[in-house]
């Protein structure tokens, strides 16, 4: 227990001790290594340390406890978690150096590493969710940490579609981040709750045994089921991930790609289980398997037509985690008929988390080094940078390999097992236009890879001067990189080598792309130009959050203001009682003539009162 | 032990022959030391802090002839006090209160202008008629008369500005002299409520007597509290402020007339007592807060009356009026505190309906103090802190501070 809990807190020391040191160079080094300690305390864990749950009381009224839980999935996450954070953490040294704000990086970065490795080990959903709110608050930091909003730094261009404006500087995308993250925590809150107050448990181990669960309806897993899909990103609260971008590329890949993203589909893993219980929850599995595919075609959709370079993998890694909620929906559905099927399943998911964290964390790590060297954020202002960035080059192209699925990569192996679950679910609930779905986004998946290596590093405008990454920078991404081939090949003989024909699909991907972005590039089409631009604006879904939500919310916040505000409270609490006691007194004042007869007056009605209440009392 | 104070009277009396060529504030301060003397020989806590005041006052202006007045407004106010803790024959207490009433209303005109004329006599006219009814409801209260008390009752709803016999209370405020007014509050009121104490004690209580007068007690706080919120001067707003405070004390008193003991006895620090004897402490509690506060902020003023803005600042006087205001740990929360804790004695929804009207008289009291609050703190003249205004804030705060000591003396 001890050394889970100094896995888990270690960073957050190290963070609050970054506070008192000045220079900047000591923040970084210390929160780096306290990183690293948590990785080796978390490997360790892994390798020594006997499953179970364990637990110290906290706020036992509402059924709190310091609970962690190791078993088959927090373990692995533990050290996956730990291990990226630690890399990611080295990296940061480098590309963070000179940075206007140091200390808010690297606390927030220490405090949301804390944050993210208390979800993975809690088993106590109100422990749970202090690592849950507290990732939020440090992506919300970490989204903002540029607060002069310098163009640079925006998602977009400055232009405006239908008199929205479609760029987002850092301080608007990390509001837009917490509002959304926010709105879906209140509902899983509430959730919580409902699971403490109707079970008497908020630990994840007793809620899979609980009975009382069989009297709970649908509607708290859909309650509960927002708080993960607000934080993985999906349909349609996808579009703060994409806007996100706005932060360092060293939190995009911490915690955009690699880790907070993904708890959120972590917990839709490992409630699966508890919710198989609850009557009805075949609609629940259902919608998160819908929302988890549909997620992943419009993000794949997004990637494909995006024109920035970490749009393109903000909207990848919002397709994949639509694939990997897809798999979690899908194996709970399976799980409904074939019980004894659901750990496996599950672990199939589970399993694509760490392929896409290992595949992503590295693009995000090499992109950012690209923009870093070559100064800009969007696709085609430089190209041909393979002659210049050999290393990154090298590393992208193994990355990007195994992010689109191509064999023997670790992407390929887990995306394949995933979306194994979810071909069979559709199969066993004779779902048919699910595998046209799933062609669909496996054929497009390719290209988009495609096309940003091809344009960035093969074709394109070559700059003059642009060098090699420092090596602090391309080791973490270029061991990430190697890492994606041996953890293929070894998934692949120690789990499985799926062998299907999704493969068809992939590889017609792969093809297309190769010719349109690597042997023949520059084809283009005025046919589909209007749907190129309905995918480029993302489908004007930042219309719906930047135009319509904002104008219908200050149309209610003025009517509040209007009626409540000003009207009933101002009114109430300014004019009517004031006026009201405001006449009252300076009518009891103004009896006060000096006049002696009235005086007198007074006194004789105030007898005859007194009299008058003595007889009737 | 009452002679010693007739001797002092006497004195006094004597020492009116020589007012003429002696300057008054020496004939008050020697009696004012004499009277502390004497309260401590007597064992006198009340008599003590009277005493200082009235000397207080004597050192801070000339009172010519008036300082014999001064005097004897103190020396009653002692008598009264020393009545009720003696448990003397209550007429010593009459005697008291005719002997403040015709001194400070010396007191209250001494700067002979037709404002402070006024405000004297409606207080002399007043005060008068209250007394009536004084002496005459309780000799027929004592001769078997059950409506002696009523009118008792209306004797003193008279001579403590109960709404809505409080008419002359705001002109003698805010018409007759400062010292006048310091007098009026420090010395005539308080006699005015160790008398009514010794009555309350001496006579049986009628529980149709209390309910009216509980009522009317009530009535008068809201009153007086909703008008103290618009008036304009400093004299008003202290006159305001008297007549609620005054009601706070006669609503003490008339629960316990009108509910008797309640079955459980209520205790503070820990201290069982009765519901009357509570009663008792926080008029006596009342008397003093308001008596000193108000006797503070009077006596800075260098004006011919109290109608007016202060021309100059006062930094002491901030915490009288906070203590009127009934801010913690001051001397004005207690007896407030004390009134909640005697209604909640009465476990009933009348005991929760009287707490909520005292609190909520008390809430809507405090834009008033505090505009009263920076009329003394934010006037446009240099600080003018004096004896009076640094004795009484000292002992606002000390009495606050230790109030628990307090009331094991007083109880």
């Amino acid at each position: 227990m001890e050394v889970v809990l100094l896995t888990i807190f270690t960073p957050l020391l190290v963070s609050v001790i970054s506070l008192f040191a000045r220079a900047e160079k000591f923040k970084a080094w210390v929160v780096t290594l306290g990183a690293f300690v948590s990785a080796l305390l978390a490997t360790y864990v892994y390798t020594s340390i006997q499953p179970g749950v364990y637990s110290v009381s906290w706020i036992g009224s509402v059924g709190a406890e310091i609970a962690v839980r190791l078993d088959h999935f927090s373990l692995p996450m533990g050290v996956l978690v730990a291990w990226l954070i630690a890399a990611i953490s080295l990296y940061s040294v480098k590309y963070m150096e000179g940075d206007y704000r140091p200390g808010w990086y690297w606390f927030f970065f220490g405090f949301f590493a804390t944050s993210m490795l208390i979800i993975v080990y809690a088993d106590n959903l109100w422990f749970l969710l202090v690592g849950w709110e507290g990732v939020g608050l440090a992506s919300w930091a970490l989204i903002g940490h540029w607060y002069r909003d310098e163009y640079d730094k925006w998602v977009g261009k400055e232009e405006k579609v239908f008199g929205v404006p479609y760029w987002w500087t850092p301080s608007k995308a990390s509001l837009r981040a917490i509002l959304t993250v926010r709105f879906g925590d209140s509902f899983f809150l509430v959730a919580i709750a409902l699971f403490y107050a109707v079970t008497g448990t908020a630990s994840l181990t007793a809620l899979t045994h609980a009975g009382a669960l069989k009297t709970l309806g649908v509607v708290p897993l859909l309650f509960f089921a927002l708080g993960p899909f607000t934080k993985s990103a999906q349909f349609p609260f996808h579009e703060w991930l994409l806007t996100a971008m706005t932060g360092p590329t060293s939190v995009s890949a911490l915690i955009h790609a690699a880790t907070m993203v993904k708890a959120g589909v972590y917990v839709l893993i490992v409630t699966t289980p508890i919710f198989l219980l609850v009557p009805g929850a075949e609609l629940y599995f259902w919608v998160v398997a819908v929302v988890g595919v549909a997620t992943a075609l419009v993000a794949t959709i997004i990637a494909l037509t995006a024109m920035e370079f970490k749009l393109v993998l903000a909207g990848s890694t919002a397709a994949n985690l639509g694939i990997i909620a897809a798999a979690a929906g899908a194996a709970g559905l399976l799980g409904l008929h074939e019980h004894e099927l659901l750990q496996g399943l599950l672990f199939f998911a589970f399993l694509h988390i760490v392929g896409h964290a290992v595949s992503k964390a590295s693009l995000f790590m090499g992109f950012g080094a690209v923009i870093h060297e070559a100064g800009t954020r969007f696709i085609g202002e430089v190209g041909r940078l393979w002659r210049h960035m050999k290393i990154t080059a090298v590393a992208m192209v193994l990355s990007m390999l195994s992010l689109v699925g191509i064999p023997p990569f670790v992407g390929y192996v887990t995306k394949d097992l995933a979306l194994e679950n979810v071909f069979e679910a559709g199969h066993m609930y004779h779902a048919d236009w699910l595998a046209p779905a799933l062609y669909l986004l496996l054929f497009i998946t390719p290209i988009y890879g495609l096309r940003l290596v091809g344009l960035t590093f093969v074709h394109g405008k070559e700059p003059e001067e642009v060098h090699e990454a420092p090596v602090l920078m391309w080791l973490p991404y270029t061991a990430l990189a190697v890492a994606t081939l041996a953890l293929g090949v070894y998934f692949a003989v120690a789990v499985k080598f799926p062998l299907t024909e999704a493969l068809i699909a992939v590889a017609l991907g792969f093809l297309t792309g190769f010719i349109l972005y690597i042997w023949l590039p520059g084809v283009r089409s005025e046919t589909l130009r209007p749907l190129w631009e309905f995918a480029y604006r993302r489908f004007y879904l930042p219309i719906l959050y930047d135009g319509v939500f904002p104008l219908l919310y200050v149309w209610v916040s003025r009517f509040i203001y209007v009626v409540f505000d000003r009207g009933l409270f101002d009114g109430l609490y300014h004019s009517v009682i004031p006026g009201v006691v405001e006449t009252l007194s300076n009518w009891a004042r103004r009896l006060i003539t000096g006049n002696l007869s009235l005086y007198v007056l007074y006194g004789v009605v105030g007898i005859l009162i007194t009299l008058l209440l003595l007889v009737l009392l | 032990m009452i002679e010693l104070f007739a001797y002092l009277i006497l004195a006094l009396s004597i020492a009116t022959v020589f007012v003429g060529r002696v300057e008054g504030r020496y004939v008050a301060a020697a009696a004012s030391v004499a009277l502390l003397l004497l309260s401590a020989y007597l064992g006198l806590p009340v008599g003590v802090v009277v005493a200082v005041a009235a000397l207080a006052l004597s050192l801070d202006w000339q009172m010519r002839a008036f300082g014999v007045a001064l005097a004897f407004s103190a020396t009653a106010t002692a008598l009264a006090a020393y009545v009720y803790y003696s448990k003397s024959p209550p007429v010593y207490g009459l005697i008291a209160l005719a002997l403040v009433t015709a001194s400070v209303y010396g007191l209250l005109a001494m700067g002979r202008t037709r404002e402070n004329v006024e405000g004297a006599m409606k207080y002399l006219v007043f005060s008068g008629v209250g007394k009536v009814f004084i002496v005459l409801g309780y000799v027929l209260a004592v001769s078997g008369w059950s409506q002696g008390l009523y009118l008792a009752v209306v004797g003193f709803m008279f001579e403590l500005g109960i709404v809505p016999f409080h008419a002359w209370v705001v002109d003698a405020y805010a018409l007759g002299t400062p010292r006048g007014a310091a007098a009026l509050a420090a010395f005539s009121k308080v006699t005015a409520l160790f008398v009514l104490l010794t009555i309350f004690r001496s006579l049986p209580g009628g529980g149709a007597v209390g309910l009216v007068t509980l009522i009317v007690a009530l009535a008068s706080m809201l009153v007086a509290n909703v008008a103290g919120l618009t008036a304009k001067t400093l004299g008003r707003i202290m006159a305001w402020s008297s007549v609620a405070h005054m009601s706070y004390a006669l609503a003490a008193v008339a629960i316990v007339w009108w509910l008797g003991e309640p079955k459980s006895a209520p205790s503070l620090f820990g201290i069982s007592t009765s519901a009357a004897d509570l009663a008792a402490l926080v008029v006596v509690l009342e008397a003093l807060s308001s008596g000193l506060a108000k006797a503070g902020v009077f006596g800075y003023l260098s004006t011919g009356f109290s109608d007016v803005m202060p021309p100059r600042r006062s930094v002491l006087n901030v915490l009288n009026v906070l203590s009127l205001l009934g801010l913690p740990p001051l001397l004005g929360f207690w007896p407030k505190l004390f009134l909640i804790l005697l209604a909640l004695s009465y476990p009933t929804s009348v005991g929760a309906f009287l707490v909520l009207w005292i609190v909520a008289n008390s809430a809507a009291a405090t834009p008033y103090y505090l505009r009263a609050l920076r009329m003394v703190a934010e006037a446009p003249g240099p600080v003018a802190d004096n004896v009076t205004s640094s004795y009484t804030a000292f002992v606002s705060t000390v009495l606050g501070l230790t109030m628990p000591l307090v009331a094991y003396i007083l109880l």
